[in-house]
């Protein structure tokens, strides 16, 4: 690929980009979130169209219209959420992706052909939506396969999987690349990176920073590289004693035993000037937790008590008093409504303002604004509408409204989940101080490096069961991976937080 | 009572009951297409009045009933292209655009009768006869309901079949599903979305049209203002009843058909029950299997919702 | 991936969005007029001189934008908490109804209170229904677009058995409709130009407008329309909002149906009641993009328009049904004109003239 340019209104996500991948080689296509990574392979797959630029496959000029192109010119992608048809069985996606020549004796030709270089390791009917992230990849990653494609794109595959998933992953794309294929592997992850790629392409802003010889390169100069100027962790300083407890759950369990995983007698206390960090792969039941804890929903037994009484549901008499502050994963279609401006979206949930029978529209904007330049929103223009921010922004006023009040509670679920370093940096400095005011905050996070930057205890989630916490100290690294994969016993959970202490 | 029992004793009932069910299916069929494919088609009722409405202009002018039965059809499909023009190459809201379709055809085919016929008395024009399939319709109860009805009933029953075989049986089918559940999947897969959204919805267009082909040609003669009457909501609630299988969607309708059927027959016996009332029956019992199917129904995953490339 | 457009430049676009569709619109209709053999120029001057040419015309087109403006601003709240109410025919006659019999039973009350318990109940006899229709969403989640519609065939059924039954007129020479509503429950005209009926569509858009724009319930029925996992968030009862936004969308069309009762027509009750404000007051409000204010113009140029091409049918021949066609059309096209692609067109024709480059944007209803 060269000269490749993409623009999205205003915003140039790639800025005359050259790309180059050879046959049998892991390519680590590095950058920060927003650096451009997607959009560029979204093109090089088919997906979106370049404003400018050319792509050349083994010398010859393309263009693709679609994914079918790209495919038929041995380009496949494989998505972290795979993107496959949820309802419809693993064999009958592998049939709508083109698999065989139409006829399922030909279907099943072409699939046992393709096991041979990495196994399918799934029932051919089950149903998608029923699969752990990982088959799902893996179904992804066949297709490609028996479609012929001979460069496969891996968008940050890793941040959906636990450790060991990774392990596999890995040792299945350097098989891959002894049979002569050509791994595109996207991350925004270093250690990663230099584990397993040969050669490392480094986005920023759109722009090309250099392709480097992955050997040749620490962890520290590749940083370098991605942020542009060296940025430390976020580090957890100076923990103060921890207060009386504020937020405690006493073996909470949810809904009904069904398909999808559900929290399982899940005790947690949070205490005044401490930060919790609850890790895990997505999808172990943060969803379940972060809603009892934002009082959306109630737990089927055990108990949520604040300050020592029962935390009444959203919508319930008592609940507009609550002072929890609230950070939703998505706040995109959770924490904001996106077509309304920015002072009304400061005036929903139970941290908003008191307002009269009537809102008095110039006082709030006036208020709101001085938020916004509080919070450091730019550009902080109350009448502007929560789409026209930045991801970032975005969040940032999702966190004025929710801490202006400076509840004594904080619940935040991935909060710097798409935003850029300096972006995190802030929040994370933000929570930190909150803490040594005496805040109890809670941080569910599916980042484990999140988790470990910022927290005083940790935990684990898996399969509904909780882990822990136990203190930062105490932790290392790979424990935590195994407890995140529910590695050590047939019965995770409490097998998982005996290992632990 | 006992002339109640009379009434549900008579094959007649059942044989009106088909016919009435009938142009409620071909546009409940037409609109199982369209949602298995993932577009809500509110403009359903506005197909079927614009094929009601051009099957007799049609057979008026060419005085052929299988002529103006193909060009109502046409009618039909032509609406659906504003509505897929609309939902699925411009990304718009499909039940606004439904709405509006409706309320446009409306105006349009009153205004044309009007047009065409001074005073929008529109002439009997020929329409389907019943065919009589000799020696079947000689078998008890199943004979007069089923084979002595115009020949469209015997297509429905064959459409109905088809239609299962080709969603369900044909890989079209699974691609033509797999753009209701998940498009950008679908799209991602290399099922060309926009191009299958396309064929469904000009399935339904056609099939709608043919619903009010036979409201005119097979059952009244004549074209009057909005004739559809609210049919098209009514297979709206049918796709949903027969949770969007075509095989169901016959029972579906043919449950609707009866309760209308009942309305009719029961004026024309001395049991004293408002007429009125008893034409309120088939919407109340539509409502209330509908509020009876809570919990048990699962629409397309996308259904409604727009899809467009990033 | 969406640029949002500046405020001048999105009061631009809206406004050239509105010009496009009701040209377009009438284009169209236009060449369906004159394919009909119309006089195009006769047909537009009657329409506009049986609309505006007179007190007595403005007066009548006021009367008959109240019932559209009223069912539109119940359907335009609903909208905004993306709930479409299909049910204005159906509420409009139950509202009629319980306005009927109000008005009948109470006869011997003095008329400013007469009017009021009539209004009130008609308020109420909507509300029932289109809280039918709430219930069953919120409750069983039933699909308001369906459950609407049936319920609009159950209460026409309703009344039409009524008016030719039990209230039917003794007097009626067995044509199906109710006794006359008492001379003093007939709501006066201002000035004898501006009918009461159309200042209580004004102090409804008002109070709308202010619900709208100016209530955390406001904020709320806008964030469950753009998604109900933010409004849910917040704390609203997402099911109680639900249907609570259908009792005012059916207290609204009741309330437009017991206007349309005491202010203007013949003052009874028949079958042939509404002439189809339920579906026209769901367009008016699409025109008025769901926002009080703009369904309170938009009532004011349907009822214009309609009252224009009725009186155009004695004296240029337009038939009725042509109101229909060109407001079908006008929204057909206000949808086609939101479109990115329509966006689009627009900014790169407006670029090619400023010779900069294309801007892709979305803009909202």
């Amino acid at each position: 690929m060269s000269g490749i340019v993409k623009h999205f209104g205003d915003l140039t996500a790639c800025d005359n980009v050259d790309f180059k991948v050879e046959a049998g080689e892991v390519h680590a296509l590095l950058g920060e979130n927003g650096a451009g990574k997607t959009t560029l392979m979204n093109i090089l797959y088919g997906l979106a169209l370049p404003d400018a630029g050319e792509i050349e496959v083994s010398g010859s000029s393309v263009s693709l219209g679609g994914p079918g192109d790209a495919i038929d010119a041995g380009i496949g992608m494989v998505h972290q959420h795979p993107l496959l048809v949820d309802r419809l069985s693993v064999v009958e996606n592998l049939f709508l992706g083109g698999v065989g020549d139409g006829t399922e004796l030909g279907l099943r030709e072409a699939i046992s052909e393709v096991e041979e270089r990495i196994a399918l390791d799934v029932d051919p009917a089950a149903i998608v939506e029923d699969l752990p992230m990982s088959q799902r990849q893996r179904i992804e990653i066949i297709r490609c396969l028996a479609r012929g494609v001979k460069v496969l794109i891996l968008d940050e595959p890793t941040a959906v999987l636990t450790p060991d998933e990774v392990q596999r992953l890995f040792a299945e794309m350097e098989r891959l690349i002894d049979g002569g294929h050509s791994v595109i592997f996207i991350t925004h992850k270093l250690p990663e990176a230099c584990r397993i790629a040969t050669r490392t392409t480094v986005l920023r802003h759109g722009r090309l920073v250099g392709v480097y010889r992955t050997s040749e390169m620490t962890a520290e100069d590749l940083a370098k590289a991605m942020v542009g100027e060296s940025v430390p962790y976020a580090s957890n300083r100076a923990r103060t004693k921890p207060g009386r407890p504020r937020l405690s759950l006493r073996g909470c369990s949810t809904g009904d035993s069904s398909s999808t995983t559900q929290l399982d007698n899940v005790s947690l206390e949070i205490s005044e000037g401490e930060i919790v960090g609850i890790a895990g792969v997505e999808g172990n039941g943060q969803r379940q937790l972060s809603e009892l804890t934002f009082g959306l929903g109630q737990p089927s037994s055990g108990d949520i008590q604040l300050d020592g009484m029962t935390l009444p549901p959203l919508g319930r008499w008592g609940s507009e008093d609550i002072q929890i502050g609230r950070i939703p994963e998505d706040r995109r279609h959770q924490g904001l409504t996106l077509n309304a401006p920015i002072w009304e979206n400061m005036l929903t949930g139970p941290q908003a303002p008191k307002t009269g029978r009537l809102i008095r529209k110039r006082h709030t904007i006036d208020w709101t604004r001085r938020m916004l330049e509080e919070f450091g929103v730019r550009p902080p223009d109350p009448i502007a509408r929560a789409e026209e921010l930045s991801g970032g922004n975005q969040q940032k006023v999702v966190i004025a409204r929710e801490l202006w009040s400076n509840p004594g509670v904080v619940v935040a679920v991935n909060p710097t989940r798409g935003l850029d370093l300096r972006a995190q940096r802030e929040i994370h400095d933000r929570l930190i101080r909150m803490r040594g005011e005496g805040v109890a905050i809670l941080v569910i996070s599916t980042d484990l490096d999140e988790v470990i930057a910022i927290s005083d205890r940790i935990g684990v989630l898996y399969r509904g069961r909780l882990a822990g916490p136990i203190p930062a100290e105490m932790v290392d690294r790979g424990r935590v991976g195994m407890m995140m994969a529910g590695i050590g016993s047939d019965e995770p959970g409490s097998a998982v937080s005996e290992q632990v202490r | 009572m006992s002339e109640l029992l009379d009434i549900f004793a008579s094959t007649a009932l059942y044989a009106t009951a088909v016919r009435l069910a009938l142009p409620i299916f071909f546009a409940a069929l037409g609109e199982t297409f369209a949602e298995r494919a993932g577009l809500v088609n509110v403009g359903l009722e506005g197909m079927m009045l614009m094929g009601a409405f051009a099957g007799v202009v049609g057979s008026h002018y060419t005085g052929d009933p299988w002529l103006g039965a193909a060009i109502g059809i046409f009618a039909g499909m032509l609406v659906a292209a504003i509505q897929a023009l609309v939902a699925i190459n411009l990304a718009g809201d499909q039940i606004v655009s439904g709405i509006a379709l409706n309320i446009a055809v409306l105006g349009i085919t009153s205004y044309l009768a009007r047009t065409i016929w001074e005073g929008g008395d529109v002439p009997s024009v020929n329409g389907f006869d019943s065919i009589t399939m000799p020696g079947f319709s000689e078998i008890p109860f199943f004979g007069p309901v089923i084979f002595e009805q115009s020949v469209l009933v015997y297509l429905a029953i064959a459409l109905a079949a088809v239609s299962w075989w080709l969603l369900f049986k044909k890989p079209w089918g699974l691609r033509l599903r797999a753009c209701g559940e998940d498009p950008r999947s679908a799209d991602s897969l290399g099922i060309p979305v926009f191009r299958i959204r396309w064929q469904s919805m000009m399935i339904c267009g056609a099939l709608a049209g043919l619903g009010g082909v036979f409201l005119s040609l097979g059952q009244l003669f004549t074209f009057s203002d909005n004739m559809s009457g609210g049919r098209g909501f009514i297979a709206l609630a049918v796709v949903i009843i027969a949770r969007w299988s075509p095989i169901r969607a016959i029972a579906a309708a043919v449950l609707f058909g009866l309760f209308e059927a009942l309305a009719l027959r029961v004026q024309v016996t001395d049991i004293n029950v408002p007429p009125e009332l008893m034409l309120a029956l088939p919407y109340l019992v539509t409502l209330f299997v509908y509020a009876g199917l809570v919990g048990r129904t699962r629409p397309p995953k996308s259904l409604g919702r727009e899809y467009s490339r990033g | 991936m969406i640029a949002a457009l500046q405020p001048d430049r999105q009061a631009m676009m809206m406004t050239l969005r509105m010009g496009v569709s009701v040209v377009a619109a009438i284009a169209v209709s236009s060449i369906l007029l004159a394919a009909g053999g119309f006089d195009l120029q006769l047909v537009y001057e009657e329409i506009l001189r049986q609309s505006l040419g007179s007190p007595f015309a403005i007066k009548n087109s006021l009367i008959e934008a109240v019932p559209i403006t009223l069912v539109g601003l119940g359907v335009a709240v609903a909208f905004r908490a993306g709930i479409f109410n299909l049910g204005g025919e159906g509420q409009i006659y139950m509202g009629a109804l319980a306005a009927i019999g109000v008005a009948l039973g109470f006869s011997g009350l003095p008329g400013p209170l007469l009017i009021c318990l009539t209004l009130i109940a008609g308020i109420i006899g909507g509300a029932l229904w289109g809280g039918v229709a709430g219930a069953l969403r919120s409750r069983l989640g039933l699909s308001e677009i369906i459950t609407t519609i049936m319920l609009n065939f159950i209460a026409f059924w309703i009344v039409s058995y009524l008016v030719r039954g039990p209230i039917q007129d003794p007097n009626s020479a067995g044509y199906p409709y109710t006794a006359e509503i008492p001379g003093r429950s007939q709501l006066p005209i201002v000035g004898d130009l501006i009918p009461t009926g159309f200042l209580i569509a004004v102090i409804a858009s008002a109070v709308a407008w202010v619900l709208l724009e100016r209530t955390k319930t406001g904020i709320g029925i806008k964030s469950l329309g753009s998604g109900e996992a933010a409004g849910r968030f917040a704390g609203f009862r997402v099911e109680m909002v639900g249907f609570g936004v259908m009792l005012i969308a059916g207290a609204m069309s009741g309330l437009a149906g017991a206007v349309a009762l005491l202010g203007g027509g013949d003052g009874r009750l028949s079958d042939f009641f509404s002439p189809g404000w339920g579906f026209i007051g769901v367009m008016t409000a699409l025109i008025g993009r769901g926002s009080p204010i703009g369904t309170l113009l938009a009532g004011l140029f349907v009822g214009f328009l309609t009252n224009g091409i009725s009186g155009a049918q004695g004296t240029a021949g337009v038939p009725n049904s042509v109101a229909q066609m060109l407001l079908g059309l006008f929204v057909l096209f206000l949808i086609i004109s939101n479109t990115d692609f329509f966006v689009r067109l627009a900014e790169s024709a407006r670029a090619s003239l400023a010779g900069s480059r294309p801007r892709r944007g979305k803009a909202t209803v």
